[in-house]
């Protein structure tokens, strides 16, 4: 009986809660600038599948290959926020595109030169770009929205790399390279799934 | 707690006085992968083919056991995009029904055709799947969550096929395997001859 009377009066504690104000981050507009840019990138299926394989290709390729491949993630996207104002929603189309080739390397565990896979990933990060900022003026919208857009994004990427590596570093066996290559052949499946949903005409 | 005569009462009128949940419609993002995921599920003819992929592979043995769940998943995606843009594929209903005819008889004959002949084949007929599951896609279905659902819910058929035809690497378990292949095929032939 006494742990029901606990169990009670935890779950009327639990159900009765105030505003969390422990990390409430009031001390300005940018930091919620910031945090907006990273949600929009986080939520945005495009970003996600395209980084997700991006990722996955990047571990696949190289076991440095986050690394080697970062630089030209990054100055893709930053060169392709400069034209987003001109981007319509075929831009969205693009990335997908890009993610769709990378996922589809990624599957076939194919082995290119540096030099594809690094202009490979400054596309991908270009389009990415691209799509998420379409319509949107170069430095049209505040520093800290692109700020948070490009970590959203590239936090993506660093979480799929860092994962598949983690697993390919940890346990050697042949089925775990195997896995992710299934993970990127469907990552790849969603893809081509996405850009018919993009192109059907409605 | 013991139930007497004073609960049951009252728990079987708080039973029949249940109201339909409203909480979850099943619209939206949780809807559209719900939707994606059962789709190919509850279709008995693309069950029976999905399954039948990884069971012959566990025959074909090494690389197609495991260049098919690779390559399947794209090819069948892109028989969904053709589906999704309505373009039109004739005899996709026949292509689904002969798919589990031939798969069947393949897994119940223990067929060893070359890798490329095989991959060939498992390719049309997932683009006939493909096709069918992007034709009837819901309306209303979240389009992201739908795809996720769809590829995840194939990928699982595929890989419980070669988890069951890893049967064959036990005493008399390939004849359990070859029998799943004549049940396939009768399945297949129900559809193609309309008893399904």
């Amino acid at each position: 009986m006494t742990a029901l009377r606990i169990a009670a009066g935890s779950a009327a504690v639990a159900l009765w809660p105030g505003i969390g104000q422990a990390h409430a981050f009031k001390t300005g507009a940018a930091y919620p600038q910031f945090i907006e840019g990273a949600g929009a990138a986080l939520g945005e299926p495009v970003v996600l599948l395209s980084m997700v394989a991006l990722g996955l290709l990047a571990a696949l390729w190289q076991s440095d290959g986050l690394v080697r491949l970062w630089p030209a993630v990054l100055g893709g996207m930053l060169i392709g926020a400069i034209p987003a104002g001109l981007a319509g929603p075929l831009a969205e189309v693009a990335a997908l595109a890009a993610g769709l080739v990378c996922a589809a390397l990624a599957a076939l565990g194919a082995q290119l030169p540096a030099k594809i896979i690094v202009s490979l990933a400054a596309l991908t990060g270009l389009c990415t770009s691209l799509a998420i900022l379409a319509g949107h003026g170069f430095a049209e919208l505040p520093v800290p929205i692109y700020a948070g857009l490009l970590f959203g994004a590239n936090l993506v990427l660093a979480a799929a790399a860092s994962s598949a590596k983690l697993l390919l570093d940890r346990w050697s066996h042949p089925a775990i390279r195997l896995g992710l290559r299934i993970a990127g052949s469907w990552t790849g499946a969603i893809a081509i799934l996405l850009i018919a949903f993009s192109l059907r005409p409605i | 707690m013991k139930l007497n005569v004073f609960v049951l009462p009252f728990v079987i009128a708080t039973a029949l006085m249940a109201v339909p949940a409203l909480a979850h419609t099943g619209s939206g993002v949780v809807g559209g992968f719900s939707s994606g995921f059962f789709h190919p599920i509850f279709g008995w003819d693309h069950v029976v083919a999905m399954v039948a992929v990884g069971l012959w592979g566990a025959f074909l043995g090494s690389p197609a056991i495991w260049v098919l769940p690779v390559v399947f998943p794209m090819v069948m995606a892109f028989g969904g995009a053709l589906g999704v843009l309505g373009v039109p594929m004739p005899g996709v209903e026949v292509g689904i029904a002969l798919s589990g005819v031939v798969l069947g008889l393949a897994v119940a004959f223990r067929l060893r055709p070359p890798l490329a002949v095989a991959a060939v084949a498992v390719g049309i007929f997932a683009i006939f799947h493909g096709h069918a599951h992007g034709a009837e896609l819901p309306e209303a279905a979240n389009p992201f969550s739908y795809a996720l659902g769809f590829v995840i819910a194939t990928g699982l058929l595929h890989l419980g096929g070669i988890g069951f035809g890893f049967l064959t690497r036990i005493p008399n378990g390939q004849y359990l395997v070859r029998a799943a292949g004549v049940a396939i095929a009768g399945v297949g032939a129900a559809f193609l001859f309309g008893y399904a």
